[in-house]
């Protein structure tokens, strides 16, 4: 027999869940969390953290979490029922490093009867003044069509790769939409995702069902919005439909800066 | 639901602690978040106190029980990924063996020779009433991948082909995309709670017992 312990969860809330703050090399900042405990009971909370993702400069450079994190900033609280609590953190930016330093700060619980181990985590990100390169690009459209009994019809799914070639990590914002007969239609996408610099990221975009998108050639129009970026992207092309497949013609890597 | 909406009310505030120069924050107010796991029997749904193997065969098995996972986060960039810890202090039985392989001590780990371990992989579902995919492995007992299951990683593995990397799409159950098939295709919608089915494979593994306290459920916010 094997055996994996029994429930554990909790709940809590805390201000913000992600910051990104920009510092130049050598300097340093204090960062800060507010934590509000909830719970009828006090709660002892351990404060870890690691490395999210890995940014090749700085990665090939050595730079390791406790260059910029330190050691220091790993301890323990204690809340008590209803306590909101300041916890502040020091940071600093290595000389070598470039791009962005990116953390995830993770809060759990001590309590020993939480025998899964749960935690929560909060992202910091920390921008190195004079060094960031925003460089991404949309890599791949496309789309496929899959009949689907219930709506009498089919389900239009699409898909956008955006590929970042830059060293801080983006958020873009997809829309695109198909010029038809019956109008234009917009095709909404997820969101939220962050693309992190090396990475290919697929955002899907899914059509109300019943949706309806005869064989033939369409107007298609994808736009990328990112913060980042001096202006939007736009990348318009041929959405070619046949009986079975969704072909958008305007493919390969486009830059936007 | 009401202390969602107490968290919801109170968005307005603000706080600001910081001493650098803030680019941005992910939200202009409070963000609750909560995360429970509940082991529960396949057989009638009921809590259970922990999740077992019965009746192990020398070949991938199916645990007793499977996880229900609640979760609420009300912010961008969330995600739910899911591995063990194996070689961490705390870890009862801690891991011991082979760390050069690349898939070392990512499931349960022998309680006497702990230099041992079962590899374990999961499926992610809507619902409990759907039928779990079929357990596809080839002759030497390696999953079948695209299949609907996808092997655990251990967070201290770092060498071979498949490193832990944490927040990446493998390891990761749940997100703003929607839940993970482990197959190709997209996630697919889903709403808390989602149910984690878990297998491990005692091929070749001698007769003791096998176990984990770390296996880590993380809400993460990227």
């Amino acid at each position: 027999m094997a055996l994996l312990p029994a429930s554990t969860g909790w709940t809590f809330e805390i201000l913000p869940v992600s910051q990104e703050v920009q510092l130049a090399v050598g300097n340093a900042a204090e960062v800060g969390y507010v934590f509000h405990n909830d719970a009828e009971k006090k709660r002892n909370i351990e404060i870890s953290v690691v490395e999210w993702r890995s940014y090749a400069w700085n990665r090939e450079k050595g730079i390791k979490i406790e260059q910029w994190f330190p050691a220091e900033n790993l301890r323990c609280l204690e809340i008590e029922p209803g306590e909101k609590k300041k916890v502040t953190f020091k940071v600093n930016v290595p000389r070598t490093a470039r791009g962005e330093l990116a953390g995830m700060i993770y809060f759990s619980d001590t309590d020993p009867s939480q025998q899964y181990k749960i935690k929560f985590g909060v992202s910091l990100y920390i921008r190195v003044s004079g060094t960031v390169e925003t460089d991404v690009g949309l890599s791949e459209v496309g789309g496929s069509r899959e009949p689907d009994k219930a709506v009498q019809g089919e389900n239009l799914k699409f898909w956008v790769k955006v590929l970042n070639r830059g060293n801080v990590h983006l958020r873009p914002t997809i829309s695109a939409s198909v010029e038809s007969r019956e109008g234009v239609f917009e095709i909404p996408f997820k969101y939220g995702t962050p693309v992190f610099p090396g990475e290919q990221v697929v955002f899907p975009g899914e059509v109300a069902p019943g949706k309806r998108l005869p064989p033939g050639e369409y107007k298609m129009t994808v736009r990328l919005k990112e913060p980042g970026l001096r202006k939007d992207f736009v990348q318009t092309g041929v959405l070619r439909v046949t009986k079975d497949a969704m072909r958008f013609s305007n493919q390969g890597i486009r830059d936007g800066r | 639901m009401k202390r969602i909406r107490s968290a919801l009310n109170r968005k307005k505030r603000t706080f600001f602690f910081l001493s650098g120069m803030i680019l941005s924050l992910s939200a202009p107010g409070w963000a609750a978040f909560n995360l429970t796991v509940v082991p529960k029997n396949i057989s009638d749904n009921m809590t259970a106190a922990q999740v077992s193997w019965s009746s192990v065969t020398p070949t991938w098995k199916e645990a007793d029980q499977y996880l229900a996972i609640n979760y609420f986060s009300d912010q961008v960039g969330w995600g739910v990924q899911i591995y063990t810890d194996n070689h961490n202090a705390g870890a009862n039985p801690r891991y011991t063996g082979s760390t050069s392989s690349g898939d070392e001590g990512a499931g349960l780990v022998g309680n006497t020779n702990t230099a041992l371990y079962a590899p374990m992989g999961w499926t992610a579902q809507a619902d409990t009433a759907t039928a779990r995919p079929s357990i596809l492995s080839d002759g030497a007992g390696v999953l079948i991948s695209g299949k609907g299951y996808a092997y655990f990683k251990d967070k201290m593995q770092t060498a071979g082909l498949y490193p832990f990397v944490s927040g990446e799409d493998y390891i990761t159950l749940v997100n703003s995309f929607g839940l993970a098939t482990n197959k190709p295709t997209w996630r697919v919608a889903a709403f808390s709670p989602i149910y984690v089915y878990l297998i491990a494979n005692f091929m070749g593994k001698p007769n003791q017992a096998y176990g984990t306290n770390q296996l880590t459920v993380e809400l993460y916010h990227q």
